[in-house]
């Protein structure tokens, strides 16, 4: 508890449950209150449970825990069917990771809107990058660079920024700040924590910088989206479309989820077409001029 | 890399208990290795539960133990929960923990190398946050190693990806970790320029590094010798500190070696009894008690230095403490005129140091075993005093015993009001602890010292 009132400091109110059956009858009740848990002082049908309460009425879920049995078998349960943000404690910093999971909570429903207009272009990306994608917009964490990201679906950068391209989005960078964004969405709209504070949680060496990269995605600054926020269906409007900017460009002929070291070298040697965005340079290694 | 450095540790073990803990590691990361590059089977599965047994009856210290069993536990869930990955993510953090625990128990070489494969397979795993945090705790173990180039590329790339994972924190570490390599290799004036740089953007960007930031221009000072700058540096960032008990302990350690540098080792024991009563964390109470033991072996009287040589006999030390400890027994000894003592206390520091490799600490306890030889052939003596200052080591000095302290117990009637101050709020924070103050212990310290604790009782 006191990692967490520590991580809070002062930007918020804790109120303290310790029964199950409270924090069940708790999470039965609409509310966009951030649940922090210990995984490893549930059982899996308490975490099944709590999981439901949480597809009924959703809110945000940090899960901070030490590593062991209990609080993994309860942490994959909350994992599969939760937005949970992890925090697994033991590393040195763990105190400034479980600050930003506590603080920068995606807003449940800005995400779900966002993600209900990209849908029709997510479809058209490999699995591995969609649902990762996905999984970032909803928990707030994830790779926070696209080589990050690149990493965490296998595949090469270039062959990801093509998948991305290719699905209409504007670039892998973009979409990498637009998971900032939606995290730091319901911190900058629903609470007072300084703006620097929020800058610096996310990152950015300070706040002009912050807005600068919201005035690009959201037509507005910090500033001005909290005393005058969006409503959210038009702040997902806004921000779908500076995603999406670009014409969706014509369906690959690829396979949906082509193997995970597919290059586009390959064609070449197979005889196929070469696809008309990949050049080859002097040395042979294709690339990518969208 | 990982394999040779654990191989060679096994090679080199000395007792069974030694054997057993490092085997036990060395076969959870092989199975790692083997469960990263094949995934779970039931044989990794059956492997790792008869470790886990394994690991519960090992002589080992119990956060060493900890991470092992944390790691044969995350393991089992390595590809579990799809793309969210918690299986990965509890396993890279139990081999963190790991690493750390190495460390703590002073096995920095294997800690290295433990933090470098950490590092190295996070950032192919996309986890960026995990790999800023292996890349920076690398760069701390190859700096205990005195390796300055691997700790330099380390700290170099923590930087970057903490800037990349958004933790301003890890930048800034790593950044404060490269001065303080510019600091261990003798660039103090580069160190303090680039320290102050690193406050000021801090001051902007990450105000919750800027306290960890003064520490380290505090010891760069205490390294200059301007011991009073380096104690108000230090106690100011004290208040600031009392959400956060690791840096605080770290901080009131660095406090009561710079007030030893200074002259008042009585003041510096206040502050270690805090240290050693009220730190969270068992290795960096051992710690504080080893340090108290080095100023009683040279300031106190007999009978706190034989209690202290006793609670230190039943802790679990370091291979490296446990030279110091001989080492220390022995100049105490001598100081009390318990010579025969002394000597087989000298001949044990020499024998363990040399079986570590600690060879600066073989240095300095040959010089000792003679010392205590010429005096068993002349009367017995007082210790004698060293001539001037010590400087410190190369590392910082939280991170070890340094046994510097200044030669002359100085008057806290003559030192600056702010450094009384000091002494005063130290000896109201011991008493709230709990623990003697150090105007108590000044009777034992001599006339001075009673003179000068009387103003701040």
């Amino acid at each position: 508890m006191g990692y967490v009132y520590a991580a809070v400091a002062g930007h918020g109110i804790i109120e303290s449950i310790p029964d199950t059956r409270q924090l069940l009858a708790a999470l039965a009740l609409p509310s966009d209150d951030c649940l922090v848990l210990d995984p490893a002082l549930l059982t899996p049908g308490i975490a099944q449970s709590i999981a439901a309460s949480i597809a009924q009425f959703p809110r945000p879920v940090v899960a901070f825990s030490s590593v062991s049995t209990a609080a993994l078998e309860s942490s994959v349960i909350l994992a599969q069917r939760t937005p949970a943000r992890f925090v697994f404690r033991g590393t040195a910093n763990e105190r400034s990771l479980l600050e930003r999971a506590v603080l920068l909570t995606p807003d449940a429903e800005f995400c779900a809107a966002l993600l209900s207009r990209l849908d029709a272009n997510l479809n058209l990306l490999p699995a591995a990058i969609r649902e990762r994608l996905v999984a970032m917009f909803r928990t707030g964490d994830g790779p926070d660079s696209p080589d990050g990201l690149s990493a965490a679906v296998s595949l090469p950068r270039r062959t990801m920024d093509r998948y991305i391209a290719d699905a209409g989005f504007v670039s892998t960078r973009r979409m990498v700040e637009a998971t900032h964004l939606t995290s730091a969405y319901r911190a900058i709209t629903r609470s007072r924590i300084p703006f620097t504070t929020i800058a610096s949680l996310l990152g950015y060496k300070s706040h002009r910088t912050m807005d600068a990269q919201f005035t690009l995605l959201l037509d507005t600054t910090t500033g001005r989206l909290r005393t005058r926020p969006l409503r959210v269906a038009e702040a997902a409007d806004i921000l779908a479309v500076r995603l999406t900017e670009r014409k969706t460009r014509r369906r690959s002929s690829a396979p949906r989820n082509p193997p995970e070291d597919a290059k586009p070298s390959l064609t070449l040697i197979q005889g196929r077409p070469r696809p008309r965005h990949v050049r080859l340079k002097a040395s042979g290694e294709p690339t990518t001029k969208p | 890399m990982t394999d040779t450095s654990f191989l060679e540790h096994l090679a080199a073990a000395r007792s069974d208990a030694e054997f057993a803990r490092t085997a036990a590691g060395f076969a959870i990361l092989q199975i790692y290795d083997s469960v990263k590059t094949n995934g779970l089977s039931g044989f990794h599965r059956d492997t790792l539960h008869g470790i886990e047994s394994d690991v519960a009856a090992i002589d080992a210290a119990p956060n060493v133990r900890a991470a092992l069993e944390a790691m044969a536990c995350a393991l089992q869930f390595w590809e579990s929960a799809g793309p969210v990955r918690v299986g990965r993510k509890a396993t890279y953090t139990s081999l963190l923990m790991y690493g750390q625990a190495l460390g703590s128990e002073g096995e920095w070489a294997m800690a290295a190398k433990v933090f470098a494969l950490a590092g190295m397979d996070t950032e192919l795993d996309g986890e960026t946050w995990l790999a800023a945090e292996s890349r920076l705790m690398m760069g701390r173990a190859y700096r205990m190693c005195a390796d300055w180039e691997m700790a330099q590329i380390a700290y170099h790339r923590a930087s970057q990806l903490g800037r990349e994972a958004g933790d301003l924190s890890i930048a800034f570490r790593a950044q404060i970790g490269e001065a303080n390599l510019l600091w261990s290799r003798g660039n103090l004036q580069g160190a303090r320029l680039r320290l102050t740089g690193i406050a000021r953007q801090a001051r902007r960007s990450c105000p919750s590094v800027v306290p960890r930031v003064t520490l380290a221009l505090a010891g760069v000072a205490n390294m200059s010798g301007e011991y009073e700058q380096a104690i108000s540096l230090a106690f100011g960032i004290l208040d600031t500190l009392e959400d956060d008990d690791e840096l605080k302990y770290q901080t009131l350690v660095d406090l009561a070696s710079f007030l030893s540098d200074y002259g008042l080792p009585a003041v510096a024991s206040a502050a270690l009894r805090v240290v050693q009563k009220a730190a969270p964390e068992r290795h960096v109470r051992r710690h504080a008690t080893l340090n108290l033991f080095f100023l009683a072996a040279h300031h106190e009287n007999a009978a706190a230095f034989d209690a202290l040589g006793a609670e230190l006999a039943g802790e679990r030390l370091t291979p490296r403490q446990q030279a110091q400890f001989a080492l220390f027994t022995a100049q105490g000894c001598r100081r009390f005129a318990r010579l025969d003592e002394a000597r087989s206390a000298a001949q044990r520091a020499i024998e363990l140091a040399n079986r570590y490799e600690h060879f600066q600490l073989v240095f300095e306890a040959e010089t000792e075993l003679s010392d205590i030889l010429r005096a068993i052939e002349n009367a017995p003596s007082e210790i004698p005093q060293r001539p001037e200052r010590f400087r410190s080591n190369t590392v910082a000095v939280s991170d070890d015993v340094m046994p510097n302290p200044s030669a002359i117990s100085i008057d806290l009637d003559s030192v600056p009001v702010e450094i009384r101050e000091v002494a005063e709020s130290l000896d109201f924070m011991a008493a709230r602890h709990g623990v003697g103050t150090s105007s108590a212990m000044g009777g034992a310290m001599g006339g001075a010292m009673s003179t000068a604790m009387s103003g701040a009782q």
